[in-house]
């Protein structure tokens, strides 16, 4: 390792540790400061730019939680159905087409993954309109289905191109001994290649549900009634309806919503820190 | 062939089977998303591009008329495209500087590397989500954290975010504060470099800066290579930030009009679908045209090591 050589001084070594220190929490000062001002008493939160408070009080979250027509509550079940819909469409979708590309390899298979490699560079604001035009015409602007269902299709090419890296790593004879076996192309993909893929899936499978919680492009153009909102466009209504009157309320359901975030990344870290990075550098 | 009534099942039965064992069944929902909801769009908003569509009657056909406005008499998409490029400029050399710089001082792996890796890359993580956003008005505010910062040392900071001088540079720190994931590229990267390649320079007496000139950067440059290139694809989509730090405006006076922000604006507000289409065409050229010249460029600095 280029930095662990030998001849490192003492202090040097003091020097790297106090800018990793002081790094660190220029990075995470914004965060804590979100969550202990969320939990201050409203006339302090701008008073007070420091952590520590005289007293702390879950006052802004109460008041926030029923601030508007519907609760903050609806909100995160809206986006919890939205995200674990997409969570299953991707996840379904993409083992399916990673296992065709990646295994079985049909003729054409070459072709239609220099395809796929395209569309992962497309940006999303170039078929935002067409797509929006579709979804008018088939009756879905309003509702959860147009983010939902093309999830089921496999539309996030990065994923699909994530478990193809992923799968082309199992060795050809677990495969070849399966067919000896005769087990068809269903049962090769079931009891044999995705219980032997299930960390790339997983890695899918998370980038994909905070894709959906942070998602709000979409959401904004598609729900319209503020009972389908999710989080996001029920933020942005919070901001607009309380703006700077009521930010101890505003503070404390960004803190809400960002919340289960901040859970899964402690949960699953490995997966974020060393996960993305193999499974973008492979092959 | 054309059997008595009883045989019918079979031929169906077999077709069944043959179709449940077919390779491309597997390929064909990803076949059909990408028809439906990429390509056919992907098209169809070139087609949309040359017409007056705005969603409720039918398109006429207008020619270049949408490309001959926005280049001759569209403020708008003029200052979109600068404040956009002045964004993706400034914010990407940024974030990879830091995300390399941070990366060569968490190589190790010791317990304390592995918690310093995680908490560089939780921004990463949460800062393309709204209640950021809302947090940064905050930051950025009169009163906020940044210029009670800067207060400490004797400087009298900005009204940021109604500033029009300034309005851009709460949107950068956002940006490059996410450095997260090149910072993880680069880590796996360095990961990578054979120890043998740096035992040789020490013998030879290479110091430290001779390592990282000679050594370190030259391996790496495939990966910086790449995640430049990311970052610049995904610099120039950003939204979300513009939109609530700005109330969906782009403004003061513009000065944070992302380009699919005013993609939005045009296409979603006003209903001019055909313009809006031909704005996303420009965002997809501009995109293409900046990753196009990152790799052209890139001959002569990135170094493979099987050349």
């Amino acid at each position: 390792m280029p930095m662990t050589s030998k001849r490192r001084t003492a202090a040097g070594e003091i020097a790297h540790q106090a800018a990793l220190f002081l790094g660190a929490l220029v990075m995470v000062y914004p965060l804590i400061w979100l969550i202990a001002a969320s939990l201050k008493p409203e006339v302090e939160i701008f008073s007070n730019l420091g952590i520590f408070a005289e007293r702390y009080t879950f006052e802004n979250y109460v008041n926030g939680w029923n601030s508007l027509e519907v609760s903050f509550g609806t909100f995160i079940l809206n986006s919890a159905i939205v995200a674990v819909l997409t969570v299953a469409g991707t996840v379904l979708s993409c083992s399916l087409a990673a296992f065709a590309f990646a295994i079985l390899k049909p003729r054409g298979a070459k072709i239609l993954f220099a395809v796929l490699l395209g569309s992962i560079m497309l940006p999303l604001h170039v078929v935002i309109i067409p797509q929006y035009v579709l979804f008018n015409k088939l009756g879905w602007v309003g509702s959860i289905l147009p983010l939902v269902v093309p999830k089921f299709f496999a539309v996030d090419a990065l994923f699909v191109f994530i478990v193809v890296q992923f799968m082309r790593g199992i060795p050809a004879a677990l495969v070849e001994a399966a067919r000896m076996d005769g087990a068809s192309n269903w049962r090769l993909y079931r009891d044999i290649i995705v219980p032997l893929s299930v960390p790339a899936l997983v890695t899918i499978g998370l980038l994909s549900f905070l894709f959906a919680w942070n998602d709000f492009f979409s959401q904004l153009i598609y729900l319209n009634d503020v009972r389908q909102y999710t989080i996001p466009v029920g933020l942005r209504l919070y901001l607009d309806s309380l703006g700077n009157s009521d930010f101890g309320a505003l503070l404390a359901m960004s803190t809400v919503s960002i919340l289960p975030m901040m859970l899964i990344f402690a949960a699953f870290q490995r997966y974020f820190v060393e996960g993305i990075a193999t499974s973008g550098l492979k092959g | 062939m054309g059997g008595a009534g009883g045989e019918q099942a079979r031929p169906v039965r077999q077709l069944w089977l043959r179709m449940r064992e077919s390779k491309y069944l597997f390929l064909l929902p990803w076949l059909i998303g990408l028809l439906a909801f990429t390509l056919g769009p992907f098209l169809s908003s070139l087609v949309l591009s040359f017409t007056d569509y705005d969603l409720f009657r039918p398109p006429n056909w207008t020619a270049l008329d949408n490309y001959v406005r926005m280049f001759t008499a569209d403020r708008r998409f003029w200052q979109s495209l600068a404040v956009t490029l002045l964004y993706v400029g400034v914010s990407v050399p940024l974030s990879t500087a830091a995300a390399l710089g941070v990366a060569l001082m968490l190589t190790r792996s010791t317990p304390a590397t592995y918690a310093y890796r995680a908490i560089y890359y939780l921004p990463s993580l949460l800062g393309g989500s709204v209640a950021i956003a809302i947090l940064w008005r905050q930051v950025f505010g009169r009163d906020g954290l940044v210029n009670a910062a800067l207060a400490l040392v004797g400087i009298d900071g900005p009204t940021w975010l109604t500033n029009p001088d300034y309005a851009i540079v709460p949107l950068i720190v956002l940006n490059v504060w996410q450095f997260g994931i090149p910072m993880v590229l680069f880590i796996a990267g360095l990961k990578q470099v054979p120890q043998e390649l740096y035992d040789a320079a020490t013998i030879d007496g290479a110091n430290a800066v001779q390592r990282f000139r000679d050594i370190t950067l030259p391996m790496l440059t495939p990966i910086i290579l790449l995640s430049l290139v990311f970052q610049v694809i995904n610099s120039f989509q950003a939204f979300t930030q513009a939109y609530i730090i700005s109330g969906g405006t782009g403004g003061p006076s513009d000065s944070t009009l992302f380009f699919t922000l005013y993609i939005y604006q045009e296409g979603f507000s006003r209903f001019r679908m055909g313009y809006a289409s031909a704005l996303s065409w420009i965002l997809l050229a501009v995109t293409a045209l900046v990753s196009a010249a990152l790799f052209y460029f890139s001959r002569r600095w990135v170094y493979y090591a099987d050349d």
